[in-house]
């Protein structure tokens, strides 16, 4: 074990965790709102950075690549991850409103199934790992002998930016309001005049608008796309939603920077191959310490 | 509920006696496939067919029967295959008497992750069940002891009374005799004391623990009645497949013994058999797809889900029976039917409900 | 009347499950005596993580089988290759065999992933047909006692051995981290490498074992960079190398990095850019380094069919095919038994080496190099470690 990596790690967690956190968010809300765990989140994620690929090379072809092409590639594929998301919402989780949550979950393994061989079987795509267009250059500053990129601060900080801007959506506006009401009790929602199928749309479009702009930084900081990639990052998102105190905004974020941190502490401790199991147990300890996680509620029970 | 017993909930004797008939019927027919199978791929698919409905019977108990989500019930698949494994390749064990020490060890397991956590909501539960199937899956992987990410070789057959069995066939039958088992004990249970508890948890927890059952308890003993299926199943499909490796029994596992359970139909015994049928039968069947074999699946999938959100045969029957009530219900006696919060279909008398 | 709605629904069920061969394409094959072609089975995985390798060990079939069968084919027969889904999954493996048995191949020339290989092994045993891995590698395979199995791709020790003898004698490391992807293969050449550098000057640092889904390096550059490591062997696959080394080299690290040859790969290339230059890497002969014709011919001919670069095992994939043709060619027949003789009798110079078979099915004969990779292009190294 060397623990002078611990402090170089920690950093390298809060970058990691950057990532995380924006598609924790995500998952986060929609569970909130439906109490479904969207295994197709990742998936958005997948798809979106996908769509960024063909986007960026077409453009990237034809024009100089500067980053005012990125930005509003960034900002393009963020429509796209929204849109996929209110649509697969629409076509496959509103018609199963009334049913069984589990049945969700299963439709939306249905679903994840779907876009990832989806892609495998498009000419362009297929199961190759794809090298983005784009690469980020390298210069940036030294601290402590660790050489760190303006690029991963420019990822951190619109990270932040993007979740600032969401919980500030569900705290501070009539539609946060409303999504928060719809999540707490949909039919007294109903019955104050809200319309529920529309805020759910709404969420489920700044879940996969947030997963876009994750995945185009992704995208760009690690260079390569590939089909599957969206599973490992939705499983780690979910992971980080509950560590955090899952359905609400903060505690996402916060899971999603500490299970980063956690993953890459464990690898500089224990290797690589035991950093998941770390973060894991810390997950079980947690939960077992705090049933709802760090910044969850405590739920009383109603009887 | 006079029309309770109009629903075909099979509690009368009557009910008693035809299901028996039926499943004994199935049992028959099951018994003759390996003789009807044109060759060895059919009865190698049916085996796994049979494998999955084991594990979903045990599912059955966790999430059916209590209604707890678990995803990462591989876990105890595991352990039941590697304690096999290594007893009878390292310590030359026979696969049999390596039974009740997986036993032990997936109970134990149980008890020392659900104890701790079944107190937690549904979905902190299915992350603490997600995690212990990683770290069990992670665990075999790296250790040295369980043969690293190349696993387990060499398994020795199973030999009962001195007769090895060595062919696909044979194995085909172990299993069926390890299915007909568990599905005669989760209808026998399901029956009893513990399954009318379970039911009640499932339906609502409060009330249940307010009528004097103890809640917690009662979901552990869920929980560890699931773990002993899956370990069961887990030391037979050792030897029967001589070779165990790591990503046998991961997630995606977990995820289909979820979808055979979940598509069946919740809590019903036929469901999580045809739901195991159906998960392992439809890729096979698409191979003709090649590539694409996985999104035909995947489709099929979302639209079995969306179409018939309670599964294909869920605990309140096929619903051949409700067809004729909605033909009812729109002569104005009944006002229809909906989806219960866990998926048992419940009918609506005229007047309530908010739809 | 439910008790017999229920028996007729769940038998239809587990008909429709349990016999497929109701369905067109799945019915039984009696024998191929009569028939003008010769069947050949190809087991590899066409969905999941490892699907793209799968696709380059195909085309590397479908290569050899085109070239063979414009030459007339073997002993009048033409070849037909038949692709199942093994999704390097043990079940999945064990179907695609028994699929591809039930259809009356009487040869199976793929296979990628060992723990893939190993149930599947004595569904072809039973069968009596050979069992032509071109890629899974483990020693497992070898070790079952089954006479009808043969690796084309040699075992790690040979790449081991190179591996080892590159960084003590020519690269004269003092700490060398190895890392692998927790791969059957990976781990095998990493932990042989290690093996092989004790007692050298080289200090070999505790594995590191990065799981394949893992893109993220940033903390196993921190441990390089910590434990002052003079360079890295990674043992795994092409894509993670190139986040690997990219991440490594934005770290501000230049110390040599070493890849194995399942890193040999275009893809390495594209995704890695700039930051791949000066790789190295092991590998058994690769194609384009061989003069003879029949080299160039390959690489030249794979890119124009495929429009696309081989994968690392492409060539191992052509090599098994010429194997087996071979062993016909000497046996004189087509018929199974006499063709496994045959094979272990085989012996020719094919595009990863010589191509021979210890008793056990293990590769003889496969010759190792060092590459490096330079302006965007695999070229052999300057400085070879000593035979």
């Amino acid at each position: 074990m060397d623990w002078g990596v611990v402090v170089p790690d920690i950093v390298a967690g809060l970058f990691l965790g950057a990532f995380f956190a924006l598609v924790a968010v995500g998952y986060s809300m929609v569970y909130g709102i439906l109490r479904l765990i969207n295994f197709a989140h990742g998936d958005f994620y997948m798809m979106a950075a996908f769509v960024s690929y063909t986007v960026l090379a077409w453009v990237t072809v034809s024009t100089k690549v500067n980053w005012g092409n990125v930005a509003w590639v960034g900002v393009a594929t963020m429509a796209a991850g929204g849109l996929l998301a209110a649509a697969v919402e629409r076509l496959v989780y509103r018609p199963m409103r009334k049913a069984a949550v589990l049945s969700l979950m299963i439709a939306a393994l249905g679903v994840s199934e779907t876009l990832e061989n989806g892609v495998l079987n498009v000419p362009g795509w297929g199961s190759n790992y794809l090298p983005y267009p784009v690469t980020p250059p390298t210069s940036g500053f030294d601290v402590a002998s660790v050489h760190y990129t303006w690029a991963q601060l420019a990822i951190v900080v619109i990270a932040g930016v993007l979740v600032l801007g969401v919980y500030w959506l569900v705290n501070h506006t009539m539609l946060g309001t409303a999504m928060r009401a719809v999540a707490q009790d949909r039919v007294a929602a109903t019955l104050l005049g809200i319309n529920v199928d529309r805020v759910i749309a709404a969420v489920f479009f700044i879940g996969g608008a947030l997963a876009g702009a994750a995945a185009v930084m992704a995208s760009l900081y690690y260079g390569q796309i590939n089909y599957l990639m969206g599973f490992s990052i939705g499983l780690q998102a979910f992971t980080a939603a509950v560590l955090g105190g899952i359905g609400n905004v903060a505690g996402a974020a916060l899971g999603g920077l500490l299970l980063g941190i956690l993953e890459s502490v464990g690898t500089g401790l224990f290797g690589a191959q035991w950093a998941l199991l770390f973060a894991f147990g810390a997950l079980v300890l947690t939960l077992w310490l705090r049933p709802t996680g760090i910044l969850g509620e405590r739920i009383g029970q109603r009887v | 509920m006079a029309s309770a017993s109009k629903l075909g909930l099979s509690r009368s004797a009557h009910g008693l006696r035809s299901g028996f008939v039926g499943a004994l019927g199935v049992t028959v027919l099951a018994a003759v496939l390996p003789l009807l199978a044109q060759n060895n791929y059919e009865v190698s698919v049916a085996m796994q067919v049979e494998i999955l409905m084991c594990l979903a019977l045990g599912l059955n108990f966790v999430v059916g029967y209590a209604g707890m989500l678990d995803l990462g019930f591989a876990a105890f698949f595991a352990i039941g295959a590697y304690t096999t494994g290594l007893l009878s390749v390292d310590l030359h064990w026979p696969v049999l008497a390596t039974l009740p020490v997986a036993l032990v060890g997936a109970v134990a397991g149980a008890v020392f992750i659900g104890g701790p956590t079944l107190r937690l909501r549904s979905d902190y539960l299915a992350v603490v069940t997600l995690g212990f199937g990683e770290i069990i899956q992670n665990v075999v992987n790296n250790l040295n002891q369980t043969g690293g990410p190349e696993g387990i070789y060499g398994i020795p057959p199973l030999s009962v009374a001195g007769l090895s069995v060595t062919s696909t066939a044979g194995y085909y039958y172990v299993f069926l005799v390890l299915v007909v088992c568990f599905a005669v004990v989760s209808v026998r249970v399901r029956r009893s004391r513990l399954g009318r508890a379970w039911l009640a948890i499932r339906e609502d927890e409060d009330t249940a623990q307010a009528m004097g059952i103890k809640v917690r308890r009662y979901k552990l003993y869920a929980y560890m009645a699931g773990s002993v299926f899956g370990s069961l199943t887990g030391s037979f499909y050792a030897p029967a497949f001589i070779a165990i490796a790591p990503p046998s029994f991961g997630f995606n596992e977990s995820l289909l013994v979820v979808m055979a359970v979940s598509i069946g139909g919740m809590g019903s015994v036929w469901g999580a058999l045809l739901g195991a049928g159906v998960v392992v039968a439809f890729p096979e069947i698409f191979r003709q797809f090649a590539q694409a074999r996985l999104l035909v699946f995947g489709l099929v999938l979302v639209l079995v889900m969306v179409l018939r959100p309670q599964g294909v045969w869920p605990e309140a029957g096929l619903g051949l029976d409700r067809a004729a009530r909605s033909a009812l219900a729109r002569a104005g006696r009944l006002k229809g039917w909906h989806a219960g919060p866990r998926g048992a279909a419940t009918p609506v008398e005229a007047g309530e409900g908010l739809e | 009347m439910n008790y017999a709605l229920r028996a007729v629904t769940l038998t239809g069920a587990l008909l429709v499950a349990s016999l497929p061969a109701t369905l067109p394409g799945t019915t039984a094959v009696a024998s191929t005596k009569a028939s003008a072609t010769y069947l050949v089975g190809a087991s590899e995985p066409m969905t999941g993580a490892e699907a793209e390798a799968g696709t380059e060990i195909y085309n590397g079939l479908v290569l050899a089988v085109e070239k063979v069968n414009a030459a007339g084919g073997v002993l009048g027969h033409k070849i037909r290759l038949i692709e199942q889904d093994d999704a390097c999954d043990p079940q999945t493996s064990v179907n695609a065999a028994n699929k591809l048995v039930s259809l009356g191949v009487q040869a199976m020339v793929g296979g990628y992933c060992s723990s893939a290989a190993q149930p599947a092994e004595a569904i072809y045993a039973r069968a009596g047909i050979p069992n032509i891995q071109v890629a899974a590698n483990s020693s497992t395979l070898t070790s079952a006692g089954y006479h009808n199995v043969f690796l084309i791709d040699p075992g790690g020790s040979l790449q081991a051995a190179e591996a080892a003898s590159f960084f003590s004698k020519v690269l004269h490391v003092t700490r060398l981290l190895i890392a692998d992807d927790q791969s059957t293969y990976a781990v095998n050449v990493a932990q042989l490498t290690a093996k092989d550098l004790r007692g050298t000057s080289t200090q070999v640092l505790p594995v590191q074992a990065v799981p394949d889904t893992q893109q993220d390096f940033s903390a196993v550059v921190n441990t390089v960079r910590a434990e002052k490591a003079g360079a890295v062997y990674w043992t795994g696959y092409f894509a993670q190398a190139a986040e690997f080394v990219r991440q490594l080299r934005a770290a501000g690290l230049k110390i040599p990095f070493v890849t194995a040859d399942g890193s040999v790969d275009p893809t390495f290339i594209k995704d890695a850019g700039s930051a791949g230059n000066g790789t190295y890497a092991t590998i058994a002969v690769l194609s384009s380094f061989l003069t003879g014709a029949a080299a160039k011919t390959f690489d030249a001919a794979y890119v124009s069919r495929f429009r696309a670069q081989p994968g690392p095992y492409s060539a191992y994939a052509y090599d098994g095919i010429f194997a087996l043709v071979d062993a016909i060619k000497a046996a004189g027949s087509l018929a199974p038994s006499k063709v496994i003789a045959a094979l272990h009798k085989v012996r020719f110079q094919g595009l990863t080496g010589e191509v021979y078979f210890a008793p056990n099915g293990s590769r003889l004969g496969a010759h190792f190099v060092v590459l490096e990779v330079e302006n965007g292009q695999y070229k052999l190294a300057p400085h070879q470690p000593p035979a």
